[in-house]
């Protein structure tokens, strides 16, 4: 059987054999499984020969057998299904500019890849792949700013992945014609720019709420300190300052950094400057 | 709230430019602050008093506003 392709919308399926990779696969998997339920076998007739115990080993091989013989049915069956279902909702395609990956049997997902973000194209095999003549494709994206910053600590995050490919070449090819049209011909200051899209923002959300969680580190307070010693209780000071009393536990435990406006109220309750309320840590 | 920020900035013949670099934030940030359209938020405000060594309290003050 072919990869389906429609000629309109461009959409491909993956090769079946990719049902043969993943039930290989299990064999091996299978076999390993099993080698440890037999030496569980011997495990446990090594233990009941040192209790004296009247243990059936006769009795105990055929469970075993019966064990080692439904783990290995259950784990290739189970492996054959998921992969052919795999397959049959494994599907991509090519649009004027994006590539849509969609796959998944229980949580369905589509990945949408624009071509100007896309920065390699990796073709692998592994032995299994060789023996079955398929192939891996693995396209490895660095556009937004997130990902700029994990591509220079060396990991490229690949964002696309395509199992069973029987003739990367086409893909290849095409991908790299449509990655070019979208990337050629653009100064480099520009391009930034013209590419910059929701996931920028997105990125730009992200950075922002890491930066509030490292806030906390560069803070160190002395509230719980001072309230001790001025021998009220945090609902006392919470209605003192006019806020709720998780905000004094967040701000006690140093897991809230405050606004200077409630900084100053607390400094000012406490009649003491707010140096001395709040350290910078460094 | 009040503020000396551009006061103690100018007796110490700084820009805003090198200001905002000494104290990690961008010169828009300390244009905002220095014109009450922002409050900085606490570690900045400490920042910057630690920046001119002088208590926070000389630098920023409560009005009837906050």
């Amino acid at each position: 059987m072919k990869p389906t392709t429609s000629e309109h919308e461009d959409i491909h399926g993956i090769d079946p054999a990719f049902v043969k990779h993943e039930v290989i696969g299990s064999i091996i998997g299978t076999l390993l499984v099993d080698l440890i339920i037999y030496g569980i076998g011997w495990l446990i007739i090594l233990i009941a020969r040192d209790e004296n115990s009247n243990l059936n080993e006769g009795l105990l091989w055929i469970v075993i057998f019966w064990v080692m013989i439904g783990v290995t049915v259950l784990i290739i069956g189970l492996t054959l299904i998921f992969s052919v279902l795999y397959v049959k909702a494994f599907s991509y395609e090519f649009t004027d500019k994006f590539i849509i990956i969609r796959y998944g049997v229980l949580t369905k997902t589509k990945t949408t890849i624009p071509y100007s973000r896309i920065q390699n194209v990796a073709i692998y095999q592994n032995i299994r792949d060789r023996i079955l003549k398929i192939y891996k494709i693995k396209i490895e994206t660095a556009g937004s700013s997130a990902a700029a910053a994990s591509a220079q600590k060396g990991s490229i995050r690949p964002e696309g992945y395509i199992p069973g490919v029987r003739n990367p070449s086409i893909i290849e090819e095409k991908m790299n014609q449509l990655v070019h049209k979208y990337t050629q011909n653009i100064p480099k200051s520009v391009s930034s720019n013209v590419f910059s899209d929701n996931n920028v923002v997105f990125d730009e959300f992200i950075a922002y709420f890491l930066s509030k969680m490292r806030e906390k580190d560069q803070i160190r307070t002395k509230i719980r300190l001072l309230r001790e010693k001025e021998g009220i209780t945090i609902p006392q000071l919470a209605d003192k300052i006019g806020v709720s009393e998780s905000t004094i536990q967040y701000l006690e435990s140093g897991e809230y950094v405050p606004s200077l406006t409630l900084a100053m109220k607390i400094a000012h309750t406490f009649k003491v400057p707010i140096e001395e309320l709040f350290e910078l840590t460094d | 709230m009040k503020n000396r920020v551009r006061e103690y900035r100018e007796n110490f013949h700084l820009s805003q430019q090198e200001l905002a670099e000494a104290v990690g934030v961008s010169r828009q940030m300390i244009s905002y602050i220095e014109n009450g359209t922002k409050k900085p938020n606490l570690i900045l405000a400490l920042k910057i008093a630690k920046f001119f060594d002088i208590p926070v309290s000389q630098l920023f003050e409560l009005d009837v506003s906050d």
